[in-house]
């Protein structure tokens, strides 16, 4: 990996941590990360009732010592269900980013290394898909497929995947003129082996980033979605579904709204700091002297 | 001695130590002094820490940086105690600057007028249509073309000397009592270095300017200057005027700077009946340009017309001439790099097709930037190992055993460096590590682009002598690209100069040296500066001899007029021709 950059005095007095918790933006992502991290996988493990049992002698009950979040209208534990709406989140965020990285970074590649008519025609698409609104694609992408987790990862994965294969393709454009790239060919390599060895390693650095961040949207964009009713399909606890159906009963019941609300923007917040980190670190021009 | 103009005491710079470490001394207490109207030269190594004390004079260090102790003092004021508002009245007005980079120093983005009046409207206080008149005649004394037409261009159009005399005229409009020129030329091909040194020269003996030239070489500093201080390790080695330090140089490092200089090497024997092992005929390679509109046709630019070249088994072959001469190119397209517009590449006797990848591992490159013909992401070990993927006959240990080897042929011993990445190499070592890239295949052939013209004077001597070493070991061939014909002389056996695309002479080194014919070839030997020891063992350094004055008739490309006609080659003694034009009924060269 690259040298640490001598940085100021706050930087020094923290040298023999690790980098994420030099800094109060890494330290205060990951921290806020970590939460929702864990919050996702403890939610698989255990929640302390079942997210999706309905009982209706405990309708609208405010946060207690036996209901930390307080019911809902159907009378279900809101804290377990916003445990398991983080793991939904997670997951469906994650997927997303996943995807769009792996294929638009193989098309990125693809195109910038071997330039030509494809390249020209995988421009003209990622223009296009640009020049809509990612979350109005993912709209009409969902209507077509119908709500489902997987229609989701589709849709939002498809509408982030321009801005993986825009940076990719720049990159490689970049770096494939360099002389290491000359010499691996010199040495008879193929050009699969020189774009995957050389050119692609030396990609890695701003696509985390941009995942990280992606990995962010991709949160609001489910939240949304599933406020809008076309996200993963009830009783299926997600944050964004719990806001919308706290929308009615917002005075009477506003913990209803309030938590799933404040899991969205601590999971935002702490994934825009911690890709603000990243960048810091691994983008040599936004590391600071 | 009147009071100096500029005089350093005791001047101490530090910068902040790695991970959090104690602060590094960079300049350890140096004191100089330059008069009114002097040349200094400030010689050392890259790391010397010469250019921080340029920098440290303007008050310029980089972030980090700190004076400790000392003091700059100009005419009895000491700048580095100086408040921001007065220090700016000397930046520009009493002190000038040039830095190495000209490519970069210019803002792209500005109109060279912009540029140049900046200074002179801030220092003088004149109008814009004065500023721009000064501006026109300061670009008429570095000769520039058009100088009405060059205030309203931008720098791109320029070519790296070009800017740098751009820089010249718009630091020294400002008429400052002492110019420094950092690595002014470094970056510059041989020939134009000296048409730049040599214009600074004159502007600033007709201005009376002081003048500190910074730069690793010490034979250039000798020529230009009269006084010098030889740094190593942020302290002063040896000062003194630059004719005794040149015949009787104190140290054995200053020695070593100045013995840098390239020499020619001793005639090796080369079978010149044999097979060549490489042979390149009537080669064309032709760069597509823009189109002008969508419709029109590209422009096409020939970067290389029709040349024909061959290399004998064992022999080296030093390919000369200046930047946009087609060098390069011709050793990109030998190796199948760039793709042929005509003509054909024989590698042993057989016709090579393009794309065919099985001569790869018999030819290979060594290219000149060595901060980017190495992957970043991969350790010298893989590297080094990579070239042997395809070499499938070795087993797992031959091929270890073979990376040790010749890690240790180019002195960077796999232990200590197997695990090391290429940033954490100086400019020297990754040369060496592309080296032994280039010969862990045992190539038959190798293509060395501009090797060593990225490093010191005293690190391309050694990287020279490895190659050397390494050519008589393994008995390859190889095509040696450089634009500095002393470079070449040290270490090829026969010269080919190439110009606009062509080749103007070729010919054995003892015969080439001898009688250098073309008009061009002598302008590129009167770049280069000779060291001379007399009986005594004085040394000197004189130029080779006066650029030709005239042009010959008779000569391609001699003059505009001959550059597209057709070429015919004339043997001025056996293997040693010279190009001439076509049905001139030219006879004997010279």
């Amino acid at each position: 990996m690259e040298k640490v950059a001598g940085g100021g005095t706050a930087d020094r007095q923290r040298r023999g941590r690790p980098w994420f918790l030099r800094r109060l933006n890494g330290m205060a992502g990951s921290g806020l990360l970590a939460v929702v991290l864990v919050a996702a996988v403890f939610g698989v493990l255990w929640t302390p009732y079942d997210p999706v049992r309905v009982d209706f002698t405990e309708r609208f009950a405010a946060p207690s010592l036996s209901h930390w979040m307080g019911t809902d209208d159907f009378g279900r534990d809101v804290l377990s269900r916003v445990l398991a709406g983080a793991r939904t989140s997670v997951m469906v965020s994650l997927s997303t980013v996943v995807f769009a990285v792996v294929l638009g970074t193989v098309i990125g590649a693809v195109s910038g290394f071997f330039g030509g008519w494809a390249d020209r025609l995988v421009m003209m698409l990622t223009d296009a898909l640009l020049a809509f609104p990612g979350l109005l694609l993912a709209l009409s992408i969902m209507a077509i497929a119908g709500p489902s987790a997987w229609g989701i990862v589709i849709a939002l994965g498809l509408s982030y995947m321009p801005n993986v294969i825009r940076l990719v393709r720049g990159t490689v454009l970049s770096v494939r003129e360099k002389e290491f790239a000359e010499a691996s060919r010199a040495l008879g390599n193929s050009a699969a082996y020189t774009l995957f060895r050389h050119i692609l390693p030396n990609c890695v650095a701003p696509l985390i980033v941009l995942g990280t961040m992606l990995f962010g949207s991709a949160i609001l964009a489910e939240s949304a979605l599933s406020f809008l009713g076309l996200g993963v399909p009830p009783p299926a606890p997600t944050w964004g579904g719990m806001l919308s159906e706290a929308r009615g009963s917002f005075v009477q019941a506003p913990w209803l709204a309030v938590f799933p609300g404040l899991c969205i923007s601590i999971a935002l917040l702490g994934v825009n700091l911690f890709g603000d980190a990243l960048r810091d670190r691994l983008d040599p021009r936004m590391r600071r002297l | 001695m009147a009071a100096p103009l500029l005089h350093i005491e005791d001047l101490s710079i530090s910068f902040p130590g790695d991970n959090g470490g104690a602060r590094s001394r960079v300049v350890d207490r140096v004191s100089f002094a330059v008069a009114r109207g002097e040349t200094l030269g400030i010689v050392g190594e890259s790391g010397s820490g010469k250019t921080m004390i340029g920098r440290a004079i303007l008050n310029l260090l980089p972030p980090g940086g700190r004076i400790d102790s000392g003091r700059v003092m100009l005419d009895g004021t000491d700048l580095a105690g100086l408040p921001a508002p007065a220090l700016r009245a000397v930046r520009g007005r009493r002190l000038g600057m040039i830095f190495q980079e000209p490519m970069t120093s210019l803002n792209p983005s500005l109109t060279i007028g912009r540029q140049m009046t900046e200074g002179v409207m801030l220092h003088f206080g004149v109008g814009r249509a004065e500023a721009d008149r000064r501006a026109e005649a300061m670009l008429e004394k570095v000769r520039i073309g058009d100088p009405r037409a060059a205030l309203a261009a931008y720098p791109h159009v320029f070519s790296g000397g070009m800017r740098q005399r751009i820089m010249l005229a718009s630091v020294l409009m400002l008429e400052p009592d002492l110019l420094i020129a950092d690595e002014p030329t470094t970056a510059l091909d041989a020939v134009i270095q000296k048409q730049v040194l040599d214009l600074m020269m004159a502007l600033v003996g007709g201005l009376g300017t002081a003048l500190i030239l910074i730069s690793h070489d010490l034979p250039l500093v000798a020529k230009y200057t009269r006084r010098a201080i030889v740094m190593r390790r942020g302290g002063v080695v040896e000062s003194g005027a630059v004719a005794e330090i040149m015949a009787r140089p104190q140290q054995a490092y200053t020695r070593a700077l100045l013995e840098a200089l390239p020499l020619r090497g001793p005639d090796r024997p080369v079978d010149r009946a044999a097979r060549p092992v490489v042979e390149a005929s009537g080669v064309s390679v032709v760069f597509a340009g823009k189109r002008t509109w969508p419709w029109s046709p590209r422009r096409q630019v020939a970067a290389v017309d029709d040349v024909s070249l061959s290399v004998q088994p064992g022999e080296i072959v030093g390919l000369v001439g200046e930047s946009g001469s087609g060098k390069t190119t011709l050793g990109r397209a030998i190796l199948d790099l760039v793709p042929l517009a005509a003509g054909s590449v024989r590698f042993d006797g057989r016709e090579r097709r393009p794309g065919e990848r099985r001569f790869r591992k018999d030819m290979q490159i060594v290219f000149q930037d060595p901060y980017s013909s190495l992957d970043p992401r991969m350790t010298v070990h893989q590297i080094v190992a990579e070239g042997l993927r395809h070499s499938r006959s070795l087993t797992a240990d031959a091929k270890r055993a073979r990376v040790a080897d010749t890690l240790d042929a180019v002195q960077i011993p796999l232990a200590a460096y197997g695990e090391r990445y290429p940033h954490e190499l100086s400019g020297g070592q990754r040369q060496r590590v592309c080296i032994a890239r280039a010969v862990v295949t045992r190539p038959r052939f190798v293509v060395a682009d501009e090797p060593v013209s990225a490093l010191d004077l005293t690190v391309q001597k050694e990287i020279l002598t490895l190659l050397k070493r390494l050519q008589d070991q393994l008995g390859f061939s190889a095509l040696f690209i450089s634009h500095d014909i002393g470079v070449v002389e040290e270490i090829a056996d026969r010269i080919v100069v190439m110009y606009r695309g062509r080749i103007v002479e070729a010919g054995m080194k003892t015969s080439f040296f001898a009688r250098p014919t073309h008009p061009y070839t002598r302008h590129l030997l009167s770049a280069v500066p000779e060291l001379v020891k007399d009986e005594a063992g004085i040394r000197t350094v004189r130029d080779r001899f006066a650029p030709p004055v005239d042009a010959p008739a008779g000569f391609a490309f001699a003059t505009p007029q001959t550059a597209r006609r057709d070429v015919v080659y004339h043997p001025v003694r056996p293997e040693h021709h010279v190009a001439l034009v076509a049905g001139t009924g030219h006879r004997e060269p010279l």
